[in-house]
């Protein structure tokens, strides 16, 4: 069970939502790590094929197949832990969505994080873009939440999944929060800058 | 008069021999490196998920994936060192 103790949300908060890019954004990394995976077979047998007199003059000691194989399971490693630091990139890349503002949680590089916070009273408008053949199929699109707020600019996603749910979602907490009697907003804002 | 020319041949290259740098304790200490190298990006992907993964289901198979991966790979390199 997810724990969001990090975002040090107030007592009657939750995450309704959590809002990542589609796992597509995965596929031209993933395919180039495979590619990178079977270039070692392909070096080989090229040089073997046009230039078999490189093999003739490397003297290599010991048991050579069990050479390659060291070196390869070395390479693999390399190529998973490269792997690893993208999906970390991907995953922590998110919008939390509670029922009083979003979070957006901006992972640009390892070690530069933004995280931004935007009221639902502030939002102006949500507009989505699922543009061409792959992202109607596969559910995917552009996220832009229109903020009013002068301190801080719109939030944009791409490539996000489901993006239609994610609008319905803000919608619903928007309206809901406008639809809360003006007593009880003020209430609310003065509990939250004591 | 027919005159044959010889097949094109590739230039003899010279021997060059790799016992120096490919024997067991230069590839053992290579390999330590690595796994120093491994360690420390392994901590920093640990702390990463540890602090902002929210321990999110993805990000125990994440961690559960990669280090099982991980070992195994560096089983078959102890293996395939040993027998070099």
């Amino acid at each position: 069970m997810a724990s969001y103790d990090a975002l040090h949300l107030d007592q009657d908060e939750h995450v309704i939502l959590e809002v990542r890019k589609h796992w597509i954004v995965f596929v031209g990394h993933a395919m180039s790590l495979l590619f990178g995976a079977v270039v070692p077979f392909v070096v080989l047998i090229l040089i073997a094929r046009f230039a078999p007199h490189v093999f003739d003059s490397l003297v290599i000691p010991g048991n050579v197949p069990a050479l390659f194989l060291f070196f390869y399971s070395l390479w693999l490693l390399f190529l998973w832990i490269t792997f690893f630091l993208d999906w970390t990139k991907y995953f922590l890349n998110v919008w939390y969505v509670t029922e009083k503002r979003i979070i957006d949680v901006d992972q640009k590089r390892l070690f530069d994080r933004e995280i931004t916070n935007l009221r639902f009273d502030k939002i102006q408008d949500v507009t989505l873009d699922v543009h061409g053949f792959l992202q109607t199929m596969l559910n995917f699109g552009s996220v832009k939440v229109q903020t009013a707020a002068e301190d801080s600019g719109d939030f944009f996603m791409t490539m996000v999944q489901n993006p239609d749910e994610v609008r319905r979602v803000i919608f619903s907490q928007h309206n809901e929060i406008g639809d809360r009697p003006l007593g009880r907003r003020m209430s609310q804002v003065g509990m939250e800058n004591k | 008069m027919d005159t044959q020319f010889p097949p094109l041949q590739m230039p003899n290259l010279p021997f060059l021999k790799l016992s120096f740098i490919l024997n067991v304790p230069v590839l053992t200490g290579a390999l330590i490196i690595f796994f120093v190298g491994y360690v420390i990006l392994t901590s920093v992907l640990m702390y990463h998920w540890s602090a902002y993964g929210m321990r999110h289901q993805g990000v125990l198979i994440a961690r559960t994936l990669f280090l099982l991966v991980s070992a195994v790979l560096f089983i078959i390199a102890l293996l395939a060192l040993s027998y070099f």
